[in-house]
């Protein structure tokens, strides 16, 4: 299994013996741990909804799903086009991964300008952290995966540059899997929150 | 751009877009009142999941990690769903 070096032309859909790790061990260990740490918050959240789920499902009819909706298909989307941009990446094909991962980040920039469309629309409805225990947890869970969204806005920004130069060694494709590892990641999350606190009754 | 696109994850895209758009349905469209919340509840949180691993197998390309780096994925699948589940069904 490490006789097999892949380089950036070996296409993904690899057989058995061709194992491959995406990215730095690093940085799946930071994924991993983010990861528990929603999960940890999810469990949280299903255990304050059991004590008052009164409360929690007509808080939840205050949201609205449209966004959450929208949202989770930005983020799907953003997703697709990274893996199209690491497709184009290891064909060599530098400008198209770039404009791919331009696309990808552009849908981020969507995702927070509707995030801050809810959230201006809840403050100035007087739903704000303090207003209940549903209210606190939505501010926090969505609040902490947006601080999420943001920095892979950034590191998406980067393997634009880096795959617009090219892949010209192991470390540059290294950095473009687990820049898309954690974009992923992102998507992943947030697939999670929006059943969890929108639309679970 | 054809053949970068013409790659089986973005069937995968579509599909997921797709249980996206149904759990909506379910949970807030038109759907919404032909289940009963104890029965949709688990059903989005099984079908939200399901999205995760296809988000981790085909985007995240979890299917061809080294074995170790995939079951630490697929248990957290398990655990993070199962608490989930068992303490919304309590």
């Amino acid at each position: 299994m490490s006789g097999l070096e892949l380089t950036a032309d070996t296409p993904v859909a690899g057989r058995r013996a061709e194992r491959h790790m995406p990215g730095e061990e690093g940085v799946w260990v930071f994924i991993l741990g983010d990861m528990t740490v929603f999960a940890l918050f999810f469990a949280v959240f299903a255990w304050y909804r059991g004590v008052d789920p009164a409360l929690f499902t007509a808080s939840q009819q205050t949201l609205n799903a449209g966004y959450g909706l929208f949202n989770t298909c930005l983020l799907l989307t953003s997703s697709w086009f990274v893996v199209l941009a690491m497709n184009a990446a290891r064909r060599h094909l530098n400008n198209q991964a770039a404009l791919l991962l331009v696309l990808a980040f552009l849908c981020g920039l969507g995702f927070s300008l509707v995030k801050f469309l809810e959230y201006g629309e809840k403050i100035a409805a007087g739903l704000v952290p303090t207003t209940n225990n549903f209210y606190m947890f939505y501010y926090i869970l969505t609040g902490l995966h947006f601080v999420h969204v943001v920095i892979g806005m950034v590191v998406v920004l980067f393997m634009a540059h880096r795959a617009r130069r090219g892949i010209r060694g192991g470390g540059d494709m290294s950095f473009l899997e687990g820049g898309a590892s954690y974009w992923h990641m992102v998507d992943l999350l947030w697939i999670v929150l929006f059943p969890l606190i929108y639309l679970m009754k | 751009m054809g053949q970068v696109i013409r790659h089986y994850t973005t069937w995968i895209w579509l599909l997921l877009v797709a249980l996206t758009t149904m759990s909506w349905e379910l949970g807030d469209g038109q759907a919404a009142s032909a289940l009963a919340p104890t029965l949709a509840a688990p059903l989005l949180m099984l079908v939200a999941f399901f999205k995760v691993r296809l988000v981790g197998l085909h985007f995240m390309e979890l299917r061809t990690a080294p074995l170790p780096l995939r079951l630490l994925f697929e248990a957290w699948v398990v655990v993070a769903c199962g608490a989930i589940l068992v303490i919304y069904l309590q």
